[in-house]
């Protein structure tokens, strides 16, 4: 039989021989942007390993930007940073190459998703590689030694928080029976749902009925006529949910004739899920600082619109402080660690105690690597407009770790 | 068949023949990466798990023309069957206290959990090919999104045994780039025995023309349901190797999401050849990892390049449409590939 070349062979020539020049260009510099500092060198290099794009950038870029700015600030006390971004798109796979980058690039830190799932992945590598990361958007125990690696933390608002936080201003408002309306589609919501439930009882609320949903449920119909059927033996209903599934079902909340108080969380935080509801009124959510310019602490409406000028749009929510925040406790923390080295630096978070940050003072938990004494903001929206309502500092959050697993 | 080339390929077994190319370029692309390191090795090693998932997926949509949309689900079961089968019993009594004690008293060596995974899989995709291999068409490709959508929902909400949506983490690590390329190595070889096995014939006459494959005695629904489970079980390797890379996976990681990138790579590659399955897998990849290097700032050929925000996936988008426009049959055309130098078999399509 007389044999020739195919068209497929030469193909797979130029196949081979495209990803070899691929290989080859890129693999000379694994950095995502190069050309500053490592290990070694003069500051201490933050690769942030975070969504620019997909579904959990709304949430990691804000800290991003402002942990940039910080790191950028010449009046700023402490160790020099520097700040390495490389976009992980919302995926846990994409999440473990680029930590992989990034730490092959120099980075010494890491610092990583809002998501647990792709937080996880990336802090595979880290913890692999000795490297502290850190998340400066939530504050979950289950990043730290109990969960993800001991050389992980959360620097955000801790779950335990925002349910310890809702459960008191609600009560402290005289709402003492609840209903609640609960979206399973993550189990974040849930966990607040349950630690609210908890402190709601010690405070000696009740719950008069629950509903769940998933956030990407069209309707809630059926959900909220069950509620509307309760109509008086509620003072108030109490949502865990998250946008934009959570601001459906605000909005068919009041469209049922619900009128209620309607209590959230962190996960409702912004304005920009209410377009659909102008004159929103009675509800209530909570966050690490309020981004209307209200703030009670002055220097976080500086930032507040320090941001809105170097980004052109306001924050859309309190996460924009996280970054800042951030800072100062890494800064604090490599002072006294001498360096950026894991078991160094990790030794030196623990034991840092309280930290002035921009929008108050945390401390971090040695146990969970956790923030449990943030101060939290207490957000209201009344006819459509909101703005900071109330300052609070709520008790003992970390006694709720057990009810939020 | 093949056709006995008269070069040193003859010397081989015919059924191994069209695996030879496709091997090479994966044990080629396994090395290259390797000596790389760091992130290309990285990126290398997924690249490598996925030609063992899109090959098993080739197993069946290219011997038989039906799309499955369901194999990330039996990917997705691999993956979980094997972590919570590897995970140290101590660690799951610690996080997982709810676990069925069949599972919280159970850890198994990697090897041992990857088999069990692949036959537990393996019946889960026999029941339910029973009743999924008597449709074709349309209604095939809803039907097996449907149980794909069926494992996804389980494995999401069984709080107890898989963490619900949670990622499942502190699952040891035993995938290396060795591990991975041999894996990928006898997928391929599996997918070349049986395209040339009797069963293999009898599917792709099956796959031309059902109703005189049918009218000649081949019972064509008992011989897609068989490779159906034996590329269920090869896909569920694959998730066996995806849950050990990482050290954590959640459902987020599987369902529509992956289910669109090894459909990509496998119309990319050609869907009714195997080389196509393995072309389609290095072509997207590389791709992927290159437009995405460049989106986040890389050296390339001396220069500092960077590219703007979402580069990666707008570029991914329009080459694959032309690669579509330009070869509506995939790069490889439905061929298998041939080595390119000396007397040689010669495939032609339809192997």
């Amino acid at each position: 039989m007389k044999t020739r070349p195919t068209r497929a062979t030469s193909l797979l020539v130029g196949v081979i021989a495209v990803c070899a020049a691929l290989t080859a260009a890129c693999g000379g510099d694994d950095s995502p942007s190069g050309g500053s500092p490592g290990k070694g060198g003069g500051s201490t290099v933050i690769g942030a390993d975070i969504a620019r794009t997909g579904y959990i950038s709304a949430f990691d870029l804000p800290g991003y930007q402002t942990l940039a700015s910080a790191a950028q600030d010449p009046s700023a006390e402490g160790p020099e940073l520097e700040v390495k971004i490389a976009d992980n798109k919302s995926d846990a796979t994409t999440a473990a190459n680029v930590a992989t980058s990034l730490t092959d690039g120099g980075a010494d830190l890491l610092m990583i998703s809002c998501s647990y799932p792709i937080a996880a992945a990336s802090t595979a590598i880290s913890q692999a590689r000795n490297i502290v990361a850190f998340t400066p958007c939530t504050s979950d125990q289950r990043f730290g030694p109990k969960g993800l690696g001991s050389l992980v933390y959360g620097f955000g608002l801790s779950i335990q928080s925002e349910a310890a936080a809702m459960a008191e201003f609600t009560a402290d408002q005289g709402w003492k029976r609840v209903y609640l309306l609960e979206d399973t589609a993550l189990d974040y919501p849930g966990r607040v749902c349950s630690g609210f439930k908890h402190r709601f009882a010690e405070l000696g609320g009740t719950v008069a009925g629950q509903e769940t949903f998933k956030n990407d449920d069209q309707s809630i119909t059926s959900q909220a006529s069950k509620i509307r059927a309760h109509k008086g033996d509620f003072d108030a209903v109490v949502l865990c949910s998250y946008p934009p599934g959570g601001g459906k079902a605000v909005l068919q909340l009041r469209q049922a004739g619900i009128s209620t108080p309607i209590v959230s969380h962190y996960g409702m935080d912004g304005a920009f899920w209410a377009g659909g509801i102008p004159h929103l009124s009675d509800f209530y959510a909570l966050s690490p600082a309020s981004a209307y310019g209200d703030d009670p602490v002055p220097a976080v409406n500086d930032l507040a619109a320090a941001y809105a000028k170097e980004t052109g749009q306001a924050p859309a929510t309190g996460a924009f402080v996280y970054g800042a925040d951030s800072a100062s406790i890494l800064r604090a923390a490599l002072a006294k660690a001498g360096g950026a080295k894991g078991d160094a630096l990790n030794a030196a978070l623990e034991g840092l105690g309280t930290v002035d940050v921009l929008s108050g003072k945390v401390t971090i938990d040695p146990t969970y690597h956790a923030i449990f004494d943030r101060q939290v903001r207490v957000i209201r929206a009344t006819d459509g407009k909101f703005g900071f309502f109330k300052l609070l500092s709520p008790k003992d959050p970390a006694a709720l770790v057990p009810y939020t697993n | 068949m093949p056709r006995r080339g008269v070069g040193w390929a003859a010397v081989l077994p015919p059924a191994v023949v069209p695996a030879l190319v496709p091997a090479l370029l994966v044990a080629a692309g396994g090395v290259l990466t390797a000596w790389a390191g760091g992130a290309t090795e990285r990126a290398g090693l997924n690249a490598v798990i996925y030609v063992t998932i899109v090959v098993a997926l080739s197993m069946f949509s290219g011997t038989t023309g039906v799309i499955s949309v369901a194999h990330v689900g039996f990917v997705e079961l691999g993956a979980y069957l094997t972590a919570l089968l590897t995970m140290p019993v101590a660690f799951k009594r610690q996080v997982m206290p709810d676990m069925p004690a069949v599972l919280r008293t159970v850890a198994l060596p990697f090897p041992l959990a990857a088999l069990v995974a692949m036959a537990v899989t393996g019946v889960v995709a026999a029941v339910a090919g029973a009743f999924l291999m008597r449709l074709g068409g349309l209604q095939s490709a809803v039907a097996t999104f449907s149980l794909l959508l069926l494992v996804d929902s389980v494995v999401g909400n069984w709080h107890s045994v898989t963490a619900g949506p949670s990622p499942l983490v502190g699952i040891p690590i035993h995938a290396t780039t060795t591990i991975a390329v041999a894996v990928a190595l006898v997928t391929i070889l599996a997918a070349s025995v049986l395209r040339q096995s009797p069963l293999g014939l009898r599917l792709r006459a099956g796959r031309d023309d059902e109703v005189a494959a049918t009218g000649s005695g081949i019972h064509v629904v008992a011989d897609r349901r068989r490779a159906f489970v034996l590329s269920a079980a090869f896909a569920a390797l694959g998730g066996a190797l995806l849950s050990s890379t990482l050290g954590t996976i959640s459902p987020d990681g599987f369902g529509l999401r992956m289910t669109v990138v090894v459909l990509t790579m496998l119309v990319v590659g050609g869907l009714q050849s195997l080389a196509g399955a393995v072309v389609g897998t290095v072509v997207v990849s590389v791709l992927t990892e290159t437009l995405l290097r460049v989106e986040n700032g890389t050296t390339l050929l001396g220069a500092h390049v960077k590219g703007p925000v979402g580069l990666s996936d707008v570029g991914l988008g329009l080459a694959f449409l032309v690669i579509v426009l330009w070869r509506p049959s995939g790069l490889t055309g439905g061929h298998e590939i041939a080595l390119p130098f000396g007397k040689h078999t010669q495939q032609r399509k339809n192997p």
